[in-house]
């Protein structure tokens, strides 16, 4: 079962900004793969939305060529120390096609002061500045991949865990890592988790889970109620109510919910209902 | 048998105390020990060697170390259950691992300071094989840097040999040459082996891990392999070899993103250091005689680079002028801030920027000598009015200097030669220099 | 039923407003006094803006820093909670004791600081001194603070009162990162209406204009600067 909705924040229709969040998911017989990607705000990342969704691209891309072959007697560190390699290549790829098919127009750069330009001029990949988060469920394993301020959870036994240690205060308001950063690798999470172990996992962009101030607040308010919905195929309510909660009740930035649950997760610990 | 503290060792009549177990290895084990007036590290071998191995350690110890840099073997100790070992000096406390550079552990005070290692290294190799020696096993491992002075070591020496000759080792997997990874064929029977040839295609890898903090041959084509393991390191490495800025194959370049440093330094380089990597890896991957950049083109090279620098007054960084370069560095390529006005000195073929620390070597007023880490000047603040430098030499003798309006004046040897622009500075043996 | 779960938790973003007051010796009668004054003024106005926003809380802190530091508040305080204390004035300038306080305080909760685990608008701080700091690691201090993303990401305002020499310029100018908000008080008066203008505007502009998260707090900075800058135009004895 997989779950992905990405809504407009109500700062970006105010301001008439489009919507810089992206998600994508990709489901066959061996494996379900969702995406969860936030492209930055700020005037030098002038194509943000489609540097998001170029990350979400990249990160089903790489997700889907990983076989069996890829964990076979390998060192899990190695595996992700690829898989970051992988992901970054690829997005620099499609980055790279997009800068050569469309050059940055001057209008697109009006706005921006010298010092902006300059740096735009020495990385235009800078543009495409953005989050990216990735979850595939494949055979007996639950691959996490992220880099930057996104929400990464594990589902177990009708609970929510990080998927990944925090790093100490960094990514803070709009600090956050990016793709388009220099030493983006070294900031990038695999995680390669036991599937047996593991109900399912949920992504999500900045702007879901800020309105909620506490992690124990997000769990019970959102993360929990949100699987309930996924198992009961009750998608549409939650659909509605991610767009409300950019539209209206949030922070007013765009927001991404995604989620990836095992088809045997035991129905009664996620909903109230049955 | 493994020894233990206040274990005694006799030999030649001398007494050795073991002190203290330094390291262990694959080969052996390395102790510290006294014979009661000096201090030294021993170094065990676990298992019998060949005897072979144990003529040429012998070999190697009476001839003596080609230079200071080397922590050469120094007394050969038989012991009686048929083991080997040999005595060495102890590495002072002031160096630490090249590797600890490499993983940003330590790093060299400035750009100079690394410039005087990579040339100690090309200084050590030439003297190494001038002496009829391949040292074959040249990895990071090896090397010893002291971040402040920029001075080397080099240590586990033993593996070198006369060239032409093994002992059976191969070297490291990202610093062999590629002929030794794929362990090709040679015309009269037997493989190749490392020799002097190999010994320079990895130093030039040793001198672009210390200037661009990258290998060479890892790039965009990691992305191909869903690991790297032997195979694929034997592809990258041996079977086909990509430099990673390689003119015409662009299919190897380094990952954004990813290879951070790399695309940080690279840039920064000089094009003619640029060029002779690229001749080394790429044309040297098939003409390993001709091809490979030799270590007296290195020291030219790498002594140019570092005749050029400059410390910017904003951020306190070094970079080049950019002598050689299509367009010159008008600003700092770290902070922007506009580039100083610099006086330069011209003498011979040498052009070096004289700014305030810059040491003038004995190879630019000699174009016969080879001291090319030797100072015999230095650019100086004058101490009452700092805005004024000048360049002091030593053992230079008496300097005649002319200045724009054809003043001729003898400046005594110690005393300062006033750094200003159009002076003509007559050095002994009549070597003429200019400051421009 | 159970849709009442999806919308329910949602909580105001926080706005933190930090005022840092040297109480140092030399800032006894006048200076303190001033200072003592101003923060009141703006007390008196703050609930006013609390009102106008309705998402975003603001909370309010103060530290004192001498030889010793101290908090007036252990924990930050909603507009209607907090009352402000008048500070007596003693001791030296330990700049590193603040700085060090001040990284704590801009942690997340969870690790001891006072900064909210999600979420949250970049905050305000307001720095207030007259002199050379006396402890002399400062600078190694200032810059374990600006490790931190919180601190980074703030508007920070220092208001050097009565002070001349550049050199204690200086260390307000490291300390804000900005030599544009560092200002030169004269008087007392001035001192009264700078803190008022800064302290109230920063506190509308940010909580009422931009969002948090993407663009929200940079631009967010910006703006409060520029109107900041409009509005202290005419006050006298201010040099900027």
């Amino acid at each position: 079962m997989f779950f992905t909705k990405t809504a407009i924040g109500g700062h970006h229709i105010k301001s008439g900004i489009v919507c810089q969040d992206y998600s994508a998911s990709y489901h066959d017989a061996e494996r379900t793969i969702v995406t969860s990607c936030d492209g930055h705000g700020g005037a030098v990342y002038l194509r943000s939305d489609r540097g998001a969704k170029f990350a979400s691209y990249a990160a089903i891309n790489v997700l889907r060529n990983v076989n069996r072959r890829t964990f076979y007697r390998r060192r899990t560190e190695d595996v992700a120390n690829q898989l970051r390699v992988q992901l970054l290549c690829e997005w620099n790829a499609l980055v790279e096609r997009d800068l050569a098919a469309r050059p940055l127009r001057k209008g697109e750069v009006k706005h921006l002061s010298d010092e902006q330009l300059f740096s735009l001029r020495m990385e235009p990949v800078k543009a495409y500045g953005t989050t990216v988060a990735a979850a595939m469920l494949y055979g007996s394993k639950l691959v996490i991949l992220s880099l930057g301020d996104g929400g990464c959870f594990l589902f177990r036994r009708g609970r929510m865990i990080p998927a990944f240690e925090e790093e100490d205060d960094e990514q803070v308001a709009n600090l956050t890592n990016s793709l388009c950063q220099s030493d983006a690798a070294e900031h990038m999470h695999v995680g390669i988790f036991d599937a047996d172990r593991f109900d399912g996992a949920l992504l999500c962009t900045d702007g879901v889970i800020n309105p909620y101030q506490t992690l124990d607040n997000f769990e019970r308010s959102l993360a929990i109620p949100a699987a309930g919905k996924v198992i009961e195929h009750r998608e549409r309510k939650l659909s509605d109510f991610i767009v409300r909660l950019g539209g209206e009740i949030g922070v007013g930035d765009d927001v991404t919910l995604s989620i990836l649950l095992k088809d045997d997760v035991n129905r009664r610990t996620y909903s109230k209902e049955v | 048998m493994k020894f233990s503290k206040n274990d005694t060792i006799s030999f030649e009549g001398r007494t050795l105390t073991v002190l203290d177990l330094l390291g262990e290895g694959g080969q052996g084990e390395v102790y510290l020990v006294s014979d009661g007036a000096d201090r030294y590290a021993l170094k065990v071998y676990k298992y019998e060697v060949h005897p072979d191995f144990r003529y040429n350690l012998k070999n190697n110890i009476e001839k003596g170390s080609p230079s200071p840099s080397f922590l050469w073997p120094k007394r050969l100790i038989d012991f009686e259950d048929g083991r080997i070992g040999y005595l060495m000096d102890l590495r002072p406390k002031n160096y630490v691992s090249f590797v600890s550079y490499l993983t940003g552990k330590s790093a060299f005070r400035d750009l100079s300071t690394k410039l005087h290692w990579c040339i100690e290294l090309c200084l050590a190799f030439k003297r190494l094989h001038e002496m009829g020696y391949s040292y074959q096993d040249l990895n990071d491992g090896s090397f010893f840097l002291d971040p402040d002075t920029g001075d080397l070591l080099i240590c586990d020496n033993d593996n070198v040999t006369a060239d032409k000759k093994n002992l059976g080792i191969l070297g490291k997997m990202r610093y062999m040459a590629p002929e030794i990874v794929r362990g090709d064929k040679l015309p009269g029977g037997g493989v190749q082996m490392p020799d002097v040839h190999s010994d320079r295609f990895s130093l030039a890898i040793i001198l672009f891990l210390a200037l661009c903090l990258g290998n060479p041959f890892e790039g965009e084509r990691l992305k191909n392999y869903d690991i790297v393991d032997e195979t694929s390191e034997y592809e990258m490495f041996g079977k086909d070899p990509v430099f990673v800025y390689h003119k015409e194959d662009k299919s190897n370049r380094p990952i954004r993103g990813y290879h951070t440093s790399l695309i940080k330094y690279w840039p920064m380089i000089p094009l003619y250091v640029k060029e002779a990597f690229h001749r080394s890896f790429v044309d040297g991957l098939t003409d390993r005689e001709n091809e490979r950049t030799t270590e007296l083109e290195w020291i030219r090279l790498l002594s140019r680079y570092r005749d050029e620098t400059i410390r910017c007054d904003g951020c306190g960084k070094e970079y080049i002028l950019g002598l050689g370069e299509k367009k010159r560095n008008d600003v700092c390529p770290f902070c922007r801030k506009k580039t100083k006005g610099c006086c330069v000195l011209r003498v011979g073929r040498n052009v070096v920027a004289l700014d305030l620390g810059k040491e003038i070597m004995a190879t630019h007023l000699d174009k016969y000598s080879s001291a090319y880490n030797e100072p015999v000047g230095i650019v100086l603040a004058n101490p009452n009015r700092p805005t004024l430098w000048g360049l002091r030499f030593s053992g230079q003798g008496e300097i005649e200097i002319k200045d724009e309006a054809g003043t001729v004046r003898v400046v005594p040897e110690g005393k300062p030669v006033p750094i200003v622009r159009n002076l003509k500075i007559k050095f002994k043996n009549n070597v003429i220099g200019e400051i421009k | 039923m159970e849709d009442k779960v999806l919308g329910d938790g949602i909580v105001k973003q926080e706005l933190n407003l930090l005022f840092v007051i040297d109480n140092s010796g030399s800032m006894d009668g006048e200076k303190l006094g001033a200072v003592n004054n101003a923060i009141r003024d703006v007390m008196a106005i703050m609930p006013e803006i609390q009102e106008d926003t309705g998402d975003v809380n603001i909370k309010i802190s103060a530290l004192t820093f001498s030889d010793d530091v101290k908090w007036v508040y252990p924990e930050p305080k909603s507009v209607s909670e907090f009352r402000w204390k008048d500070v007596s004035a003693d001791g030296g300038t330990d700049f590193s004791r603040a700085y060090d306080e001040m990284s704590k305080y801009l942690c997340k909760r969870s690790k001891g600081g006072q900064m909210p685990e999600l979420g949250g608008v970049a905050p305000i701080i307001i720095l207030m001194t007259d002199g050379m700091p006396t402890s002399y690691d400062w600078e190694n201090h200032l810059i374990s603070l600006k490790k931190k993303g919180w601190f980074r990401v703030a508007l920070k305002y220092a208001l050097a009162i009565g002070i001349d020499t550049d050199e204690a310029m200086d260390v307000l100018k490291k300390f804000t990162g900005n030599p544009e908000t560092v200002l030169k008080v004269y008087t007392a008066e001035a001192l009264r209406k700078v803190i008022k203008v800064i302290a109230v505007t920063a506190s509308k502009v940010k909580s009422s204009s931009t969002h948090t998260g993407a663009d929200g707090a940079v631009n967010n900075n910006d703006l409060a600067q520029a109107e900041i800058a409009d509005r202290l135009e005419n006050v006298a004895d201010v040099e900027w």
